[in-house]
């Protein structure tokens, strides 16, 4: 099958069962729910751009493994070449949304799989990559959307899996069958999962010898029984149900989070890649983590130039553009946003093969670069609050904006420079306000902080990727010092 | 003369893309401008920077490649497809 259209997209969503409850009822039909269909509009961009020849360059890529054209979402890495083109890529997307798009977490779990079930495969003479390698490619070649499903609700930090009063805190195999295995438990932030064809289940931190039944990695496809998504909320969520555009701030795209329950599912041995093999957890994990640490020095990249072009467009019918402090600060948002990207091409640069010849990134650069996103998304917004004003979180309602009676005030008082309309000029007002404290926050802030690991998760890796040891033997050298 | 168009993927590009190859499509309206690559002369490889990374497999046209990655003239690619026409009729002439 060939690439499938944004149309083809929709219309293949709106085939699946999904169980998705909102607001304590059942959506029963999501693809046209008013909340949720922007964050279906931001996937479908992905199968949007990768028809378009100004982007296919970037979103589309020929399968090493089937000859066919993909889409690069379901690709892997074979050259730091295509870790590069993942970043930029993934820019392109961020710019074209304003939101989260979604496809991410599934193109990272392909690649940290693709190299993971190598290794075991090649440690336990089990059949784990080849299982992987067919859901890969059928993925692929019918174009399908996959979500990658790692973080656990956890519970008691300070306990293992195994050793939680509620077993079910971490997923886990609860049934073992001649031709598969029965799993329960839940993952956590699932960011996009509705809009999902399939989902790939990964565990969530290393563990131990007696965490065997955690140990557990798979795929099923998102209407599988005994799946349900519990949609979360999203600060000012319930504007969309309004029906105007404009208080919205950006009515077209978003992005989606459910709380996954997994109760009893079913998964057949065919489409198990980890079972029990403890040790590869943590590699799975670290993988996972570095390749989605990388993703970020693209994704939010793009969606920080719509904030900083945002910011650009306030100035000007604020009337304030010339004035030399916001030219500065507009120039620091952008510094702030170019240096995530070099991260997000740097950790690429210096990606190298893993065994099964799939590149993985540089993980002490992919940790650097994240944990620089935890930090200049937040200052990026600031700058943007600061040059837009206190009218963006003050300003009335588009409904009064509408009034007969009002309207006429709010579009005399609320003007700006002479030449641009009072609605513009609220539209880009209220776009500012969605990324920074709307519904696009949730993914342009702390997202941000916590998606692909919080802060700290990064800080450990580059304490342990860093070598100070051999840092402090340059400076020793360098000022005589004999011990 | 057909004119193969090959984007780059435009992730960050420094001018507007679309809008360049536009103008050539109206100031050289002599040429055939596409984005499909059916039976090119030439390929004109549209990239958005100074990186160039498009992916030229595929961009192969028998008389040759034009690259650009920031905004020209619509005078200067003139220039160079005029320079492919005359290979071209002169190659005519001698075989005629």
């Amino acid at each position: 099958m060939a690439l499938m259209t944004g149309e083809q997209y929709i219309e293949s969503i709106r085939k699946m069962n999904m169980q998705i409850y909102m607001f304590g009822e059942k959506v029963e039909n999501p693809v046209d729910n008013p909340i949720l269909r922007p964050s279906l509009n931001s996937v479908r961009m992905t199968y949007d751009l990768a028809q378009d020849p100004q982007y296919a360059d970037l979103m589309t890529v020929t399968s090493p493994y089937t000859g066919e054209k993909i889409n690069r979402f379901e690709h892997i890495h074979q050259s730091t070449e295509d870790l590069k083109n993942k970043v930029k890529m993934q820019r392109l997307c961020g710019q074209k949304t304003a939101a989260c798009f979604q496809r991410c977490v599934g193109m990272d779990a392909f690649n940290a799989e693709f190299s993971t079930t190598f290794e075991i495969d090649k440690k336990y003479g089990t059949n784990y990559h080849e299982n992987f390698k067919k859901f890969m490619n059928y993925a692929a070649t019918n174009d399908l959307t996959v979500d990658g499903a790692m973080t656990d609700p956890k519970g008691d930090r300070s306990k293992a899996p195994h050793a939680q009063a509620d077993p079910d805190l971490y997923l886990h195999v609860v049934e073992r069958r001649e031709d598969g295995v029965v799993v329960r438990g839940a993952k956590a932030h699932q960011t996009g999962i509705c809009n999902s064809h399939e989902v790939i289940v990964m565990p969530t931190i290393s563990m131990g010898p007696d965490d065997k039944d955690y140990a557990i990695s798979f795929a099923v496809p998102v209407d599988t029984e005994g799946i349900f998504m519990i949609i979360g909320r999203q600060s000012c969520d319930t504007r969309k149900l309004e029906g105007t555009s404009m208080d919205v701030g950006n009515c077209e795209f978003g992005g989606v989070e459910a709380l996954t329950i997994f109760d009893d599912v079913f998964v057949p041995n065919e489409r198990i890649f980890m079972n029990g093999e403890t040790e590869f957890a943590g590699v799975l994990v670290e993988r996972f983590a570095g390749y989605h640490r990388q993703s970020y020095g693209g994704c939010k990249v793009g969606v920080g130039d719509v904030l900083i072009g945002a910011a650009g467009v306030i100035a000007d019918y604020n009337g304030a553009a010339k004035a030399s402090a916001v030219k500065d600060k507009l120039i620091e948002m952008m510094h702030l946003n170019e240096t995530l990207y070099c991260c997000g091409l740097a950790c690429s640069t210096e990606g190298y093969p893993t065994e099964s010849g799939a590149y993985i990134i540089d993980l002490l650069l992919a940790n650097v670069c994240k944990q620089n996103v935890t930090r200049f998304p937040y200052e990026i917004v600031r700058l943007a609050e600061d040059i837009a004003g206190g009218l963006m979180v003050t300003a009335p309602s588009e409904k009064d904006f509408r009034d007969e009676k009002l309207g006429k005030y709010i579009d005399k008082y609320l003007k700006g420079v002479e030449d641009v309309s009072t609605e513009n000029r609220l539209r880009i007002l209220r776009l500012i306000e969605n990324l920074a404290l709307g519904t696009a926050a949730v993914g342009y802030r702390t997202e941000s902080m916590h998606g692909a690991g919080s802060p700290q998760a990064q800080r450990i890796m580059i304490q342990r990727q860093g070598n100070l040891a051999f840092k402090k033997e340059l400076a020793k050298k360098i000022a005589h010092v004999e011990e | 003369m057909n004119v193969y168009v090959k984007y780059c993927g435009g992730c960050n590009p420094r001018y507007d893309r679309e809008a360049f190859v536009n103008e050539l499509k109206e100031g050289l309206p002599q040429h055939s401008f596409s984005a499909q690559a059916k039976d090119p002369d030439v390929s004109l490889i549209v990239c958005g920077c100074s990186c160039a990374c498009a992916d030229k497999s595929g961009c192969a046209a028998p008389y040759g490649m034009i690259t650009v990655w920031q905004h020209l003239d619509v005078s200067d690619i003139k220039d160079r497809l005029d320079h492919f026409t005359t290979i071209i009729n002169t190659k005519q002439e001698i075989t005629q």
